[in-house]
């Protein structure tokens, strides 16, 4: 049995639990075993804290990284956030002795000291990777025929690509394969790259509405494109749209009904996991024309 | 790459050949235009005083989301959302750092976490069949944070 070390920083389980238990019941049923990574903070944020001090934001993504060296398992992220601070600081430690010689210095005071012998990976990489859309299109057993969805990568699933070494830091295609192992379509539309703005929420407080523009300009195409609903696998990207979507509706008197799915709940429904026990209840964005378009409500 | 110790502003005047392409590809400036990457480059570049400290003081350097696109397409490997990185600590330390930042930093210090643990979720998780969530080790967080300073440049 494949095993992880589960990083779940801060986002999903404390305001997002949902996407936590999709991605928890998806795994065990792909026979992928998660272990939890006692005492782990969080990553910490890579916009934020990065941009206030990279010795800081680099000695706290160490420790939580030797809490996994210390498992000796490799890491899984569920967001996209934690993972671009983890696989970064990993990259970077690996790569820069002074920067290891000198965060080793600050962990030394927690008895603790980087070695770099593990990796760092997304969710969608290891369904990707390790697992593999054809393995997963074998395992399901509810095919979303019909059903057409707009994929959204999220900025840090893909670059700086020479430090995230996974898909094209422009084209990618890994997100829209596997949601067609699903038995779904994924439509093409214009603005498919653009960011969601989250990263604006936290360091920009007074340009809200700027955000909502950004994330509005995607809802705006996704429509356009006749899509039934989005897809992404970012905790940030899911508030943008999910949240985002009312505030947008409220703020520039739109009517945006676009449901929004973590790509763990579409693949939990195509294994035949109840919408109940995927608590996709919980969305914001209602999912119920979805799940009547796949008989399922 | 980045390197705290040794910093790359002010960067090397012949290094960006102002094409244009990082304002092209940023999507914070289609709506602010105020926060322009090549402009900022351009005057890190000049290897002027007074313009490099006016870049460390503008508010507008918090509105990169941080897409990366510019590093991806800048022809020179002038990498802006790096330098930008490098940027923001030297105004961070100069004063320069949003409210909201302040908040959330001091969050991780007290807590280790950027969102609370409050009592509606932990019966949202239990609803959903979840275990209790595991809180970090904040003896350890803090330790490091002490060693850093980051308590001070934040306070």
């Amino acid at each position: 049995m494949t095993k992880f070390a589960l990083f779940l920083g801060c986002l999903i389980p404390l305001r997002l639990p949902f996407i936590e238990v999709s991605s928890r019941r998806v795994m065990e049923k792909l026979g992928i075993e998660l272990v939890e990574m006692n005492g782990a903070g969080c990553c910490p944020d890579p916009i934020g804290i990065q941009s206030i001090d990279y010795k800081t934001w680099l000695a706290l993504a160490a420790r939580n990284l030797c809490i996994a060296e210390e498992m000796n398992l490799d890491i899984l992220t569920l967001c996209i956030g934690c993972y671009e601070t983890l696989k970064t600081a990993n990259h970077v430690l690996n790569n820069g002795p002074e920067f290891k010689y000198e965060v080793n210095e600050i962990l030394s005071e927690v008895d603790k000291e980087f070695k770099g012998n593990i990796q760092v990976k997304h969710i969608i990489e290891v369904l990707y990777e390790d697992i593999g859309p054809k393995e997963i299109e074998n395992q399901i057993s509810m095919p979303l025929e019909g059903l057409q969805v707009a994929t959204h990568y999220g900025c840090h699933s893909v670059r700086p690509s020479e430090i995230i070494q996974f898909g094209n830091p422009e084209r990618p295609t890994f997100l829209d394969e596997l949601v067609e192992a699903l038995g779904a379509q994924s439509v093409p539309y214009l603005e498919k790259m653009l960011c969601c703005g989250a990263g604006l929420r936290n360091t920009a407080k007074e340009k809200e509405e700027e955000a909502l523009s950004l994330a509005k300009v995607k809802l705006d195409e996704i429509q356009r494109s006749k899509a039934d609903c989005m897809t992404l696998s970012c905790p940030f990207c899911f508030i943008s749209y999910d949240i985002g979507q009312l505030q947008i509706n409220r703020k520039f008197k739109e009517r945006y009904n676009l449901p929004v799915f973590y790509y763990l709940e579409l693949l939990g429904l195509a294994l035949g996991i109840s919408s109940s026990r995927l608590g996709l209840k919980f969305h914001r964005s209602k999912v119920t024309p979805v799940l009547k378009k796949l008989g399922l409500a | 790459m980045m390197n705290f110790e040794k910093l790359q502003i002010p960067i090397d005047s012949n290094l960006c050949e102002r094409c244009g392409k990082c304002s092209g590809a940023c999507p914070s400036y289609r709506f602010m235009p105020e926060f322009n990457p090549a402009q900022i480059v351009i005057k890190l570049a000049t290897r002027e005083k007074e313009k490099i400290e006016d870049v460390f003081m503008d508010p507008s350097i918090w509105f990169c989301t941080m897409c990366h696109t510019c590093l991806e397409r800048c022809p020179e490997n002038v990498a802006p959302s790096h330098l930008f990185v490098e940027v923001k600590n030297i105004a961070a330390q100069q004063g320069n750092l949003p409210d909201s930042l302040k908040k959330e930093s001091n969050q991780i210090i007290e807590t280790g976490l950027t969102v609370p643990i409050s009592p509606a979720i932990k019966r949202r998780r239990d609803e959903l069949g979840l275990m209790e969530f595991l809180p970090p080790n904040i003896e350890e967080i803090q330790k490091i944070i002490k060693k850093t300073k980051f308590d001070q440049l934040v306070g």
